[in-house]
């Protein structure tokens, strides 16, 4: 697969997509704030919501599968639609929560 | 839809589920890497040191100062006790020590006395040495006189008489000298009545003082539910004092995470009063000892140890201390007890 050349301000050699994901300051997500979420008047902390962060990710990853026709090529659904979520939950932890 | 799959080609489904498995269990491990790096806690608590106000004395509650959760300073008056009996006891002691210096006057003038009948007794002991001197004198004048009948031996036998008599008069004199010298004493007996008088005198000044309670410390009232008329026994708390100096967050980290925790570290501290403002924090110190259900001392002194095993243990949590700097520009996300979270050399406030 080949990627466009993007006007973007992209460093050579790296991935632009590598680029803007650290372009993202840490003050970017200052909004955030504490690891922890009041829920009618009940802390929730971050590991819960990145574990509904990764469910939704895996629904949405298997839209866009079997949009794009996807779903088609891949085996072992369950395992790779779990690791699929994981990977977007414990990413979510490190873009939210890792800085 | 139509799904075809062609032997013998590459399979693109199963290495696509082999690369999701293999990173996201790498991407676990990271995660769980970092996180041992950085402890972390969402049940810490806002703390500061608190003082009990009472006073030392008892009484009345004549005057409160204060309201509930009212901001105090230094030195404010908080209270004042009905000070009446304080000050009447004040009066008494002042009285007591009055009478004690007229005693010492008393006592040294008295001295005075003993001691000029002391300088006549010894007057007294010298006049009767010269007598008996004199006596002697005279008694071996007139033995010559007498051996050859110049006299009568009756005269010789009256001197002898006169001298005995100077002897005893002398041997009196010296016991009275002696006996006048041991009655001078002196008048520290009196001294020492004073001095205790003295001393009831500053102890009813102390005690007075105490019926006003002033502000040790910058900080806030809290739990107070009295009004005037309260009758207050000594050494009885009437409300607490938060102070409002130094703030810090208490955050109980797992025992397994603890080595990375070092005085000095970076700490981000959230007051969930206002989640989104990140307060920076430096680590104090960990804590030395929790209280553990699992061996408990008893009065025997021998350990308690419950006749059960679990499989699965829980971590046990030390707290940590964290000091919170510029307390005082966020004093609105500070109250005692308040949930925080803590986030140790990590998070938005170290990033600064």
């Amino acid at each position: 697969m080949k990627l466009p050349k993007v006007a973007f301000p992209s460093r050579d050699g790296i991935p632009w997509w590598v680029v803007s994901l650290s372009l993202v300051p840490s003050k970017g997500w200052a909004w955030v704030g504490a690891p922890s979420f009041p829920i009618v008047g009940a802390y929730f902390p971050a590991w819960l919501i990145c574990l509904v962060i990764g469910g939704i990710g895996a629904v949405l990853l298997r839209t866009i599968f079997l949009a794009l026709h996807v779903d088609g090529l891949l085996r072992f659904h369950l395992v790779t639609y779990l690791s699929l979520g994981s990977l977007v939950g414990l990413i979510g932890w490190l873009v939210l929560f890792g800085q | 839809m139509k799904t075809e799959r062609i032997k013998g080609s590459f399979p693109v489904g199963s290495v696509l589920a082999l690369s999701a498995l293999v990173g996201a269990l790498l991407v676990a491990l990271y995660v769980d890497h970092e996180s041992g790096l950085h402890p972390d806690s969402d049940s810490s608590i806002i703390y500061t040191e608190s003082v009990h106000v009472a006073a030392l004395v008892g009484g009345r509650l004549q005057h409160l100062a204060v309201e509930p959760n009212q901001p105090v300073h230094k030195g404010d008056l908080l209270y004042q006790i009905d000070p009446e009996p304080y000050e009447i006891a004040l009066h008494r002691a002042e009285a007591s020590q009055a009478q004690a210096e007229a005693d010492l006057n008393d006592a040294r003038r008295a001295l005075a006395v003993r001691m000029a009948e002391a300088a006549t007794s010894e007057r007294r002991h010298h006049q009767a040495e010269d007598e008996k001197d004199l006596a002697w004198r005279t008694v071996t004048r007139l033995k010559p006189l007498a051996e050859q009948h110049y006299v009568s031996w009756q005269v010789y036998d009256q001197a002898v008489t006169r001298f005995n008599s100077a002897v005893d008069a002398l041997a009196e004199a010296q016991h009275a000298e002696q006996a006048s010298q041991v009655a001078v004493g002196d008048v520290k007996h009196a001294e020492a009545i004073l001095k205790e008088a003295v001393a009831a005198v500053e102890h009813a000044r102390y005690e007075l003082r105490q019926t006003r309670v002033t502000a040790n410390l910058d900080g806030f009232v809290t739990s107070l539910g009295v009004r005037e008329g309260e009758v207050l026994a000594a050494n009885q708390v009437l409300f607490t004092l938060v102070s409002k100096d130094q703030w810090y967050a208490l955050a109980p980290i797992r025992e397994i995470n603890l080595a990375p925790i070092h005085k000095g570290d970076c700490a981000t501290v959230y007051s969930m009063i206002d989640r989104s403002h990140p307060l920076r924090g430096v680590v104090e110190s960990v804590g030395w000892g929790v209280l553990t259900d699992y061996m408990k001392e008893n009065d025997r002194g021998a350990p308690y140890v419950e006749r059960q095993m679990d499989w699965v243990h829980i971590a046990q949590r030390f707290p940590v201390r964290i000091r919170i700097e510029h307390a005082a520009e966020n004093q609105h996300l500070l109250r005692l007890g308040a949930t925080a979270n803590v986030e140790i050399l990590h998070g938005a406030a170290c990033h600064a």
